[in-house]
């Protein structure tokens, strides 16, 4: 038996390539709209990435030291938040609303940019600093300043689960009764030393990405992240009702061929939320794009749902935001239970036959009360997220 | 009782101090550190594969795992762990960007190994650990957040969790030499007092106080290290003090926690 119970989700912002409000993303999924475009560097080799297009928010002064796109992200997410946050504030003791948030990339773009100007003129810039702008911790300082929040708090950063494993700990930070209520989620931004490693892995594809089609030649990167309020109780739509994790124990930069540790992720989320595969209606799928993580993925699901429920990658529309993507893609999956239809899954055509899952090419229309979505990362780091109708 | 209050057990503890070895020849050489030539971690319990790729964070943050493991005798391949970083894999990260101004080929297990989980996936991978691991950051705080997770899991798993916090300097680079410190990589490996696990220590907290706690006496480089209050809550239970210890040295929010010693390790 689970000793966590279900979080109400009472408020959630989100800001990737298709746009920083809710309707504005949600227009774009209907539409089957991707926002991959050219990429903001120049880099040796040919790629699409997915960038935030928002105007962003400046930091009020006295954060201005810890400016950096992220913390600008970050700064819109939380403004986005605000009405939903002001009940949690009222509703709960500052300090027993706890802040988990995720990040990959951190600072990175601030200190690639910084560290150019050191090989070119042999000093940073009078206004990079390392500690405010390159740290994990900063968006944690940032977030908590701007939230109000005052509980405990701390960044997760285990590549591309780094914004669903903040759901894991909420859940758990809850049930232990160490806070009542908190934010959780991620952002991460491009940089060109990140899409010049995943070129290094061969893992880039030069065009936007196909997860799931037989074309796929790999990932396109994306920028942004999401945030979201859970609480031990309120009113909301959708529930938090179960996270699993696991690790492959395979390889640090490649999935289990047979997606051994994403089926134990999702079977854990399951027994969390304490149901079976049939009662799932559909999933958001990690997929990537790339040949081997599509079909472990596919093989993982297949082997645990074994009937053909539908399997959306967004990808497509907003790149692999990273350590944003776990986050934006829990959102994603509330959105699908709050509006009643799925996206198409973009770029999917045509679909790869020896994926063995039901990947829908069109807006599909239904009831959808609990949705199940993965995300897979760097060193075998697998983390499902169950959510479901209040 | 609220969960932060509940009494949690020490049953580990692991050191990874360069020229030290583990926390047992750090209390038998009275604290002293490392020889005038520390030497690299052995980061022993590494798969060769990835001893090979692995950073000397990444050693020492295995080798501190597996002292507490092995000490408390929990099963490596199933305990949950929660390892902590303020900075990660910073050194290899500015490999990478070197590679990447001198339009230099970047290696693709540099990239894969410059992330602050890279430790969290090669212990896994090494030790066959499919439970779960994660890695958390909050700078001076770090230690603070590694056990509160820690606490989460283990309230709500009931399973073993091992904390492990450590930090090699940023890269002289980006911060002057007297910001600069030496390389630590401590670990507790909790349990709940009604696992069979032996019972070093027991833990309540974080919990936020105010007031002066002094550490153990340290040269200058390796106090800075942000990770190093983990040490101090080690030097307690290996040397049999009860009391509280601060997890931040005055950089950060002002947790603290309270020992209670049941026998030295």
């Amino acid at each position: 038996m689970s000793l966590v119970s279900p979080l109400s989700i009472t408020a959630y912002s989100v800001c990737n390539a298709l746009g920083g409000d809710r309707s504005t993303v949600l227009q774009a999924l209907f539409e089957g709209r991707s926002g991959l475009g050219a990429a903001p560097f120049d880099l040796p080799f040919a790629t699409v990435v997915g960038r935030v297009q928002e105007t962003l928010p400046d930091l009020p002064i006295p954060l201005a030291s810890w400016t950096t796109r992220q913390a600008r992200i970050a700064a819109h997410l939380v403004t986005r938040l605000e009405p939903g946050l002001a009940r949690a504030r009222e509703r709960w003791r500052p300090h027993r609303i706890g802040v988990i948030l995720g990040t990959s990339t951190a600072g990175a773009d601030a200190t690639e940019q910084a560290y150019r100007h050191f090989v070119e003129h042999g000093s940073f810039p009078d206004d990079y600093d390392f500690k405010r702008q390159h740290t994990y911790g900063a968006l944690l300082h940032v977030v908590k300043e701007l939230s109000g929040a005052r509980g405990p708090g701390w960044v997760v950063s285990t590549t591309c689960t780094s914004s669903a494993k903040p759901l894991a700990s909420a859940m758990r930070l809850i049930a232990a009764d160490i806070v009542d209520a908190a934010i959780v989620g991620g952002v991460d931004t491009l940089c060109a030393m990140t899409l010049t490693g995943f070129h290094s892995l061969g893992a880039l594809s030069d065009r936007p990405c196909q997860p799931f089609s037989r074309e796929r030649k790999g990932i396109s990167i994306g920028e942004g992240g999401a945030f979201l309020v859970v609480e031990r109780s309120g009113d909301a739509r959708v529930l938090l009702e179960g996270v699993g994790e696991s690790s492959d124990a395979y390889h640090i930069s490649a999935p289990h061929p047979e997606g051994q540790g994403a089926r134990m992720a999702m079977e854990r989320a399951l027994a969390q939320a304490g149901c079976t595969p049939e009662a799932i209606d559909a999933i958001n799928a990690h997929g990537t794009g790339t040949t081997l993580n599509d079909l472990a993925e596919g093989k993982a699901i297949s082997s645990l749902f074994g009937r053909p429920i539908p399997v959306v990658s967004t990808k497509g529309y907003t790149g692999h935001t990273l350590g944003g993507a776990g986050a934006i893609e829990a959102v994603f999956a509330a959105l699908a239970i709050e509006e009643g239809w799925l996206p198409a899954s973009l770029g999917a055509g045509p679909l790869d036959p020896k994926i063995p899952i039901h990947v829908p090419t069109q807006v599909t229309q239904g009831t959808y009360r609990r949705v199940l979505s993965n995300s897979f990362a760097f060193g075998g780091s697998n983390v499902s997220v169950v959510v479901r109708a209040s | 009782m609220t969960g932060i209050e509940r009494e949690l057990i020490i049953c580990g503890v692991g050191l990874s101090l360069p020229g030290v070895g583990n926390a047992k020849a750090w209390l038998h050489r009275g604290h002293t550190e490392g020889s005038e030539s520390p030497s690299m971690p052995s980061g022993h319990s590494l798969d060769k594969h990835s001893r090979r790729r692995a950073s000397p964070l990444t050693r020492a943050l295995s080798d501190a795992f597996t002292e507490a493991v092995e000490q408390a005798g929990v099963d490596a391949k199933t305990v949950h762990a929660v390892f902590g970083s303020a900075l990660g894999e910073a050194s290899t990260m500015v490999k990478l960007l070197d590679q990447l101004w001198k339009e230099e080929d970047m290696t693709p297990m540099g990239f894969a190994t410059s992330v602050p989980s890279t430790a969290s996936g090669m212990v896994s991978i090494s030790t066959q650990n499919r439970g779960f691991t994660t890695a958390v950051c909050a700078d001076y705080d770090t230690v603070a957040g590694a056990l509160m997770e820690a606490r989460g899991i283990l309230l709500t798993t009931e399973n073993p969790v091992v904390v492990v916090c450590g930090d090699e300097t940023s890269p002289a680079r980006f911060v002057p030499d007297d910001e600069s410190f030496d390389l630590l990589a401590t670990a507790v490996c909790l349990c709940l007092p009604h696992h069979p696990w032996p019972a070093l220590a027991r833990l309540r907290g974080p919990r936020i106080a105010d007031g002066d706690l002094p550490g153990v006496p340290l040269s200058d480089r390796l106090a800075r290290n942000p990770q190093v209050c983990l040490l101090d809550l080690v030097a307690h239970v290996i040397e049999g003090r009860s009391g509280a210890v601060r997890l931040d040295r005055g950089a950060g929010a002002g947790y603290v926690v309270d020992v209670r010693v049941s026998r030295p390790a």
